[in-house]
């Protein structure tokens, strides 16, 4: 089992500290949506070291991503509003830790999210579309995604989501039948899996085996109370490793996440990675 | 001549006469080139490092090419471009340098590794809160021009930085024997003066 080194984290403390004054006399870093970030404040851009993300720094720190659609905002998140020199203007949409698992790993310290711009990614697990804006911001225009939600009022928002979106493709269906909307998927680089099951290393099996291409990754959430709540945490995320392991889903990273409530972990791996050659 | 509009920098040559053209397909793009300078003598703008002819040499091409191109991050972080350095802008970079020392209950996590990418390229923005977030906005009066302004002019901080500047000042400051200033009936002058 690898744990990365924790580079960067919000921690329990300084969580929803929004405003300046008072609290308590330590606080974290503000990693979480902007901590001393405030609106019509100034705030330094700069590229994150994963492709398709920046960081937003001034007191506070922040998650951000290029907004796909300037102006427009999913929920209630902060907006960046940068003019260039050449008078061209780019948006930039804060990136919640909190409410996105994928935001909470990068937080912590994730060598890879194998997310590019460019590259088609098959969300299962949607919901509202939270997270699925912010991985169509960093997949851009050239990108796609595909997500996939079975309930329908989560998937109502999400249709009203991808309705400004155009490289989002809302699925509604059981992600447990991928033939239901084989004809709607092509082949994808990612599967990215939020669903909290206890089938769940099984329904990104089959995914996979319709969708994902040989080479290509995923990046699995584990809930450890939704699949076994009797057992302990390690060695529910153990099973589940070792039940993706079978089915040629091979892990590279399994990422604690600490600033979650309950036991989650993130997952990140490889799907039928070429044999490294001995030379 | 060379075109800056292009990437490619103009690998033929022809003498600027007017009515002379033997390119007929492009002479509808470039008339209104042509149009701006009908004289045989070309201004430094048009010519690239003041060469009159592209040079032969597939080194030195590439090089004029790269030279044109724009510098950016590329496409993994969309194209972000490179500011031009301003001394506003070195004060905003030193300021975030030191943010760990303006506030004594801020405490942050070491930097990453400073990537050579976010030391190069960077933009400075505004942040647009969302209407519910109404009690989370800085007054007109505290929204000011750059980072290093607003960073420097929050109350609580600036209350402790002026406390150890005077600190640092104190301690600094050669120590003087300012004998003329001590007051009192034990002081050696008030004694003299007195008997």
């Amino acid at each position: 089992m690898t744990h990365p080194q924790r580079r960067r984290g919000g921690g329990g403390r300084g969580r929803g500290l929004a405003t300046g004054g008072g609290g308590s006399a330590v606080r974290g870093r503000g990693s979480e949506s902007g901590g001393g970030i405030k609106g019509g404040g100034k705030v330094l851009v700069a590229p994150h070291r994963h492709a398709g993300v920046f960081i937003a720094k001034s007191k506070g720190d922040a998650l951000v991503t290029k907004n796909l659609v300037p102006g427009e905002i999913i929920y209630d998140e902060k907006r960046i509003f940068v003019q260039n020199e050449d008078r061209s203007t780019v948006e930039y949409r804060v990136w919640n830790p909190h409410r996105s698992k994928l935001a909470a790993a990068i937080n912590i310290g994730v060598d890879n999210i194998w997310i590019k711009p460019g590259l088609k990614v098959l969300y299962l697990g949607a919901s509202s579309g939270y997270s699925v804006s912010h991985v169509s911001d960093i997949v851009g225009h050239e990108g796609c995604v595909y997500a996939v939600e079975h309930s329908h009022i989560c998937g109502s928002d999400l249709v009203n989501m991808t309705e400004k979106r155009t490289n989002v493709i809302p699925i509604i269906e059981d992600a447990r039948h991928p033939a239901k909307y084989r004809m709607l998927v092509g082949m994808v680089d990612i599967i990215l899996c939020d669903i909290n099951q206890p089938d769940q290393a099984t329904i990104i099996a089959t995914n996979a085996s319709y969708f994902l291409k040989p080479g290509g990754h995923f990046m699995i959430t584990i809930s450890a109370n939704s699949i076994d709540s009797k057992l302990s945490a390690e060695t529910v995320y153990q099973k589940e490793v070792e039940k993706l392991q079978m089915e040629e889903l091979k892990p590279t990273e399994i990422l604690p996440l600490d600033n979650c409530e309950g036991d989650h972990a993130c997952v990140f791996g490889g799907y039928r990675l070429p044999r490294k050659q001995n030379s | 001549m060379a075109e800056t509009s292009k990437p490619l920098i103009g690998l033929k040559w022809e003498p600027k006469l007017p009515g002379l053209s033997l390119d007929l397909k492009t002479a509808g793009s470039t008339s209104s080139k042509r149009a701006e300078s009908t004289s045989l003598w070309t201004s430094n703008s048009e010519l690239v490092d003041g060469l009159c002819l592209p040079p032969t040499d597939p080194k030195k091409i590439n090089k004029m090419i790269r030279k044109q191109l724009k510098d950016t991050t590329g496409s993994d972080w969309f194209d972000m471009p490179a500011p031009t350095m301003t001394p506003e802008l070195k004060r905003d970079l030193q300021l975030l340098k030191l943010r760990t020392v303006m506030d004594p209950a801020l405490h942050y996590k070491k930097a990453v590794t400073r990537s050579k990418i976010a030391e190069k390229y960077f933009q400075i923005g505004t942040v647009i809160e969302p209407c519910a977030e109404y009690h989370n906005r800085l007054t007109k009066k505290n929204r000011k021009a750059t980072l290093a302004d607003e960073l420097l002019s929050d109350p609580k901080a600036s209350q402790y930085r002026k406390r150890k500047v005077k600190e640092i000042e104190e301690k600094s400051r050669a120590v003087t024997n300012k004998k003329w200033k001590k007051k009192g009936n034990q002081s050696k002058n008030t004694k003299q003066r007195r008997n």
